[in-house]
């Protein structure tokens, strides 16, 4: 706003008026070029360049073109099962870390801005704790031998000890209560900013709670929603520590085997083609939750910059 | 001014009489080193003097820690070259690329995997030693400890663990931990191709007849104990715990972490037969800068005074023989060089693994997660 002031201010004046005010615009795009640059500098140097490198390396099996790499990814076992794993694991705790943290966040955006800042701060606090003392610790409580297992042979649920860790349940358990807060976080800064006026207004002209939901409150939140999801979702197909520390070879995902790719093969092809297809397969889904969620990228930009 | 003050510092710290630390010497039986000792100038075994400083590479941790105190610093105290002690992560290609760029941030470094020993001396990245390098200790050492490369550094083994709790029997060997008659219950193993050795070992195999390894028989043994194992573990400590709180009945780990929680009196016992001796290897760079005193320092590393005390510190030792008369014998019970274990132990052949390990891992992988 500031600068169409400046150069319709310029309009219409002196010749050396005018030059200064160009001189002034060159000035603010300079520094807005300077301010910017180190944000863009690091995007390219830690996301694209190592995103085109890996992409050269994955198209290079043997220092020639090829798709093998792609091939083998898609076509062989263990890649096929570790992939099919990796998106059951990620999509399970994703369902289910929204399922618990939607109604949880809707609640505590509707208190005193006091109570739900300090409930926040609990909540950002919690993420102080390393995941991997997290998994330690569900690792103690699930055990033979654990808390868990004397509380159900207590109240007399087992007769036997439950072998809990090691299994699908452990993974996505610990999994769920590492994203909780990211997501609650996110839910919660977006439900405050709902307009309760107009759900207000729409109550006075006799709308039902059903259509309150789908025209009012859903448009207001969906964008967040979305980003939410897709935050939580990428979050835990890249996991690491809960499956290698918490599962069986039914839990193994897509980075531990490339670690293992990676301490063994002496070779970067086959890890270099996951982190692409990774990328793709993510993309992919963002690309498609986008549109699901009703708009077009541009909409979606121009709703949130609002 | 900062060399100064180090140097001010490093002189503080050992104004000790020369004479009692010959005293100490002298008791932990260093005798023969003695006379090197008391002339600074002879750490090297070509007798000629050395000076300036060394640069040691390690992973840092408790293992940092105890080779500091007993092997760098008495090192500088007696050979007069100061020992820059770098730690960090660090994988094999970072190797290559010192070597080939011929800029070396550091002079001598541990292994940290089989492979890593026959691919460096096969990529020539290793400093070879002189001739004759180890012929004054030849004696001492066990055999295969020492090359023209470098020398054992502080070999650990894959050992069994098993449950102690509720008087359960005692398992012995890998054939025991296929026995799941007389030993049931849910099992871990590694998620790794050295389970393959283990395979084989409980399929009757010596210990020095794993190599060329049979691949398909060691498979078809662990399709048969696949039903037992509930999960393959990727960090060593989750074996250990899991048979300390009753999750599995038995499993494989390496000797370090199972001592640690027998010293913590948990219900775990171990055994050493059969157990899997990982080759790890002290090398220094090929073009390394302070290559000399890095021959010394290495040189040094295998005193059997310094094995032992470092031995006593971490249960953890090089392949000098003597160190087995000169710790406790509780510390003895616990390291993989003893010895007794090295007598029972199957060698990990890291140079068959070398040129395998792509092939059997990729097989590994796609049998592991078979449901």
């Amino acid at each position: 706003m500031a600068l169409i002031t400046i150069s319709e201010d310029g309009a219409g004046s002196t010749p050396s008026i005018a030059a200064a005010s160009r001189k002034r615009q060159l000035k603010r795009a300079l520094l807005r070029g300077l301010l910017l640059s180190p944000a863009v500098l690091l995007v390219f140097a830690v996301v694209l360049l190592p995103l085109a490198l890996a992409l050269y390396d994955s198209l290079r099996p043997g220092g020639a073109w090829s798709i093998s790499n792609f091939q083998t990814l898609l076509t062989q076992s263990p890649y096929t099962i570790v992939l099919r794993q990796t998106f059951e694991i990620a999509f399970t705790v994703t369902a289910i870390t929204l399922w618990l943290a939607i109604p949880a966040s809707a609640f505590l955006a509707r208190q005193s801005p006091r109570v739900t800042t300090i409930v926040l701060g609990f909540i950002v606090a919690s993420l102080w704790v390393s995941v991997l003392v997290k998994i330690f610790a569900w690792q103690v409580i699930l055990a033979r031998l654990g808390p868990l297992n004397a509380l159900l042979q207590g109240v007399g649920a087992t007769e036997r000890p439950l072998s809990l860790t090691y299994t699908r349940g452990a993974v996505v358990l610990s999994m769920v209560h590492f994203m909780i807060p990211y997501a609650t976080i996110l839910l919660v800064a977006a439900m405050r900013r709902i307009d309760w006026d107009l759900i207000t207004a729409a109550r006075t002209l006799g709308a039902r709670n059903l259509l309150i939901f789908r025209e009012i409150y859903w448009p207001q939140i969906r964008v967040s929603f979305v980003m939410t999801f897709l935050i939580v979702f990428v979050l835990t197909s890249a996991f690491f520590v809960a499956p290698a520390l918490l599962g069986s070879t039914s839990e193994i995902m897509i980075a531990m085997q490339m670690k293992s790719d990676l301490s063994t093969q002496y070779s970067s092809g086959i890890p270099a083609a996951t982190g692409v297809l990774l990328t793709i397969c993510l993309l992919a889904i963002a690309l498609v939750a986008l549109v699901l969620s009703g708009g077009s990228f541009r909409k979606i930009s121009q709703e949130m910059t609002k | 001014m900062k060399r100064a003050n180090e140097t001010t510092k490093h002189q503080k710290r050992w104004a000790v009489p020369k004479s009692s630390l010959c005293a100490v010497a002298l008791a932990l039986g260093g005798s023969a080193f003695m006379a090197s000792a008391s002339a600074a100038a002879s750490c090297h075994p070509d007798g000629q003097p050395i000076s300036g400083e060394v640069i040691f590479f390690s992973s840092g941790g408790s293992y940092g820690n105890a080779i500091q105190e007993h092997y760098f610093e008495p090192f500088e105290k007696e050979c007069g070259v100061k020992v820059v002690h770098s730690t960090g992560s660090r994988n094999f290609s970072q190797l290559q690329q010192f070597v080939d760029a011929g800029n070396m941030p550091w002079d001598i470094g541990a292994t940290i995997s089989d492979q890593e020993y026959p691919l460096g001396v096969r990529e020539g990245i290793f400093h070879k030693l002189p001739d004759g390098f180890w012929d004054d200790i030849a004696s001492e050492m066990v055999e295969g400890s020492t090359s023209e490369y470098g020398a054992w550094a502080s070999p650990y083994s894959d050992v069994l663990v098993y449950s102690t709790a509720g008087g359960a029997p005692a398992m012995a060997t890998w054939a025991d931990f296929w026995d799941t008659e007389r030993f049931p219950g849910p099992r871990m193993l590694q998620n790794g191709p050295m389970s393959l050795v283990i395979a084989l070992l409980a399929d009757g195999v010596e210990p020095d007849k794993i190599y060329p390894l049979d691949v398909d028989r060691a498979f078809a043994k662990l399709d048969e104990i696949r039903p037992e194992i509930r999960a393959f573990w990727t960090s060593a400590d989750q074996p250990v715990q899991g048979v300390a709180t009753g999750e599995f009945v038995a499993g494989s780990t390496w000797n370090g972490r199972a001592v640690t929680a027998m010293k913590s009196d948990k219900p775990v016992a171990i055994s050493w037969d059969g157990a899997l001796l990982h080759s790890s290897w002290t090398f220094i760079l090929k073009g390394a800068k302070n290559a000399r005193n890095a021959e010394a320092l290495l040189y040094y590393m295998q005193r059997a005074e310094r094995q032992a005390a470092l031995a006593n510190a971490i249960g953890y030792s090089g392949g000098n023989k003597n160190v087995a008369e000169m710790v406790d014998k509780a510390v003895l019970d616990i390291l993989p060089t003893a010895p007794d274990h090295v007598a029972q132990a199957s060698v990990i052949d890291g140079a068959w693994w070398a040129d395998n390990i792509a092939d059997v891992q990729k097989r590994w992988d796609a049998w592991v997660v078979k449901q």
